[in-house]
């Protein structure tokens, strides 16, 4: 429960940095994206050609790759973590606005921003809580169940590193609609929070 | 509160956050948290959310899903959806409502590359609606043929939302994608004869394209080739046992990277792996909430509470069959389909197969009935897909073209009720 409490005073702390220099976090943020979903991007391709090969050297020279399989999963979050903040920035998280289409203005701004700020709180748990297992794989040096056992902390870190960006950009989405003039929508990364969506 | 009342409270809330317009990945991770918390105290629920998102996302058996995402988006650049729907055009268009029962048939085919119906409407509404349209076939039909015959993507393997059911109710994935098979087809054929006599009583909707030889019809063959191969990769590769399903993605997306190859220009690969990268992050963010919210649901006692409840009804178990459809009809109509896939699977297939279901043919039924879901009003994905790529079609008339084709799928899902072994006739055959 202590470490509840530091996480919150935590988030406010950090929130209240990044309102202090909203555009400049914003601008950095979304190239961070960006430069990550391109990471995710190029991981795909190289699952592709990972498990290409493991099929034909396997079926063809009789001859498996070592490690495909936990390489394979060790791929994984990365694949998904580096991209879920580009995600967010661009809409592409599902959700349903079949309801709050039909509320006043007014009241669908506050449902948007308070299921925001919900929405920070829970990824700020995840994020503390998915790095504190990533530092556990760190220091018990965690491997793979299988050879040749690689480790798995550079994999495990990609989590709290993507929840944290996606964290971010939710909050900037906040800023963007209560306070508007110091975050306008013409802001790159900011397409989905606009309420005209 | 006992864990069943918490249980309950964790439902209306995650009903009302998502009514509220929260994204589904953080409303089913929070009410999950939050009832982890009630039941089992802070410091184990949030230990568990923490270990989640990196245990349930390391799963090779998952890295399927990029790789057919991927898939469908090369063979589209590869121009496998423009020659397929050439090839339906010419073989079909001298039909009554040739044009529409070419669609169906294109995205049929284009449905063995693709994995998703959302996918499938966008890239087949923009190569067959302006045809349609040039035709001057009925705006209605038209869209109704583009939004339902992207469905046939999710039923004809490779399929996005089939490995998640395999995922979740840990079936095999690969019996799973070859049981959509027949009844895609059957879907297929069955909206193709619902348009050939809806035009034969109707000209008016639209023309048929007739003086088509055989000669062109042949040559046009030689642009399938594409889609063969792949069909013979995938399908060929998990049916022989000779790839996992894993394994058939990974060599069916080479292959149609291969095919794409020679016809991307600067920039597609990296549209196409981009597109694939938020696909995959959208999908396992709802994977990773919605699975912190059913660890909870299951520490709540509900799943096995609802089996004992279902057991003591004194009804025939088909009842219960279509009751749990039924109501899977009316969540399709305002819940995204993997969330919906998700949320549900785990507390209603031990009632289900406790009854007695077979869970592969329930799997396809439920899959069916939540593509149905994506083409009935108000949230059906399909049709606002539609709306993107021909802002010009009213949506109300995108519902409107699908009514006759929701009409349909319900004789398909009793169809498939009735005789169950259309499901399981290949993945059986494969078994053997």
């Amino acid at each position: 429960m202590r470490e509840l409490l530091e996480l919150f005073i935590g988030v406010v702390a950090i929130g209240a940095l990044v309102a202090l220099a909203a555009r400049q976090v914003n601008r950095f943020a979304w190239r961070i994206e960006n430069a990550l979903s391109l990471v995710s991007a190029a991981m795909i391709l190289f699952a592709m050609l990972l498990v290409s090969a493991e099929v034909i050297s396997r079926k063809f020279f009789n001859a498996p790759i070592p490690g495909q399989l936990e390489l394979g999963e060790l791929l994984m979050p990365p694949i998904i973590f580096l991209a879920i903040a580009y995600t967010q920035s661009t809409g592409g998280h599902v959700r349903m606005t079949v309801v709050i289409d039909h509320l006043p203005p007014d009241w669908r701004h506050a449902t948007e921003i308070l299921v925001k700020i919900l929405a920070i709180a829970i990824y700020a748990v995840l994020c503390y809580y998915s790095a504190k297992y990533a530092y556990r794989t760190w220091q018990y040096h965690d491997v793979t169940m299988s050879p040749p056992y690689f480790i798995i902390w550079p994999s495990a870190l990609m989590v709290p590193v993507g929840i944290f960006l996606v964290t971010l950009r939710v909050y900037l989405e906040v800023l963007h609609l209560m306070f508007p003039k110091l975050l306008p929508g013409t802001e790159p990364g900011l397409a989905s929070a606009s309420t005209a969506e | 509160m006992d864990p069943i009342t918490v249980g309950i409270v964790g439902i209306a809330g995650l009903s009302l956050l998502l009514v509220s317009g929260m994204r589904i990945a953080y409303a089913t991770a929070l009410c999950g948290l939050l009832g982890l918390w009630a039941l089992r105290g802070y410091e184990p629920a949030a230990g568990l959310a923490g270990l989640m998102p990196y245990s349930e996302s390391s799963h090779y058996a998952l890295l399927v899903l990029p790789l057919f995402v991927l898939m469908g988006y090369l063979a589209h650049h590869a121009g496998i959806t423009r020659n397929i729907y050439w090839t339906a055009r010419q073989w079909l268009g001298h039909l009554p409502g040739g044009l529409a029962i070419a669609t169906i048939f294109g995205c049929a085919g284009f449905a063995a590359a693709c994995g998703a119906s959302t996918a499938s409407a966008a890239v087949m509404g923009r190569v067959a609606l302006p045809e349609l349209k040039r035709y001057g076939y009925d705006e209605k039909v038209a869209a109704g043929c583009v939004a339902a015959g992207g469905t046939l993507a999710t039923m004809i393997p490779p399929s996005v939302i089939m490995v998640i059911y395999g995922f979740i109710a840990e079936q095999s994935i690969g019996a799973l994608l070859l049981a959509g098979i027949l009844p895609g087809l059957l879907q297929a054929l069955t909206y193709s004869v619902m348009l050939y006599f809806r035009f034969r009583a109707n000209p008016t909707l639209g023309p048929s394209i007739p003086g088509i030889g055989w000669t062109e019809r042949i040559k046009s063959l030689s642009g399938t080739w594409g889609i063969i191969v792949l069909i013979f990769i995938v399908l060929g590769g998990i049916y022989t046992g000779f790839a996992t399903p894993t394994e058939a993605a990974g060599i069916g997306a080479l292959g149609a990277f291969l095919m794409a190859l020679p016809r991307m220009r600067r920039g597609d690969l990296k549209t196409a792996l981009l597109e694939t990268a938020r696909t995959t992050a959208m999908i396992f963010a709802i994977i990773i909430g919605v699975l912190i919210f059913v660890r909870f649901l299951a520490f709540s006692g509900m799943p096995g509470a609802l089996v004992d409840t279902v057991l003591e009804l004194d009804v025939n178990r088909y009842v219960v069959l279509i009751a749990i459809l039924a109501m899977y009809l009316v969540l399709g109509m305002f819940l995204d389909g993997i969330g919906m896939l998700l949320l549900t699977i785990p507390i209603v297939l031990p009632a289900v197969t406790a009854l007695g279901f077979n869970p592969i043919v329930f799997g396809v039924l439920v899959v069916r009935m939540i593509e149905i879901g994506l083409i009935t009003p108000p949230v059906g994905l399909n049709a606002f897909v539609l709306k993107g790529v021909a802002p010009d079609i009213p949506i109300g008339n995108i519902f409107r073209g699908c009514g006759w084709f929701v009409a349909v799928d319900l004789v398909n899902v009793a169809i498939l009720v009735a005789f169950p072994g259309i499901i399981l006739l290949i993945p059986d055959a494969m078994m053997q």
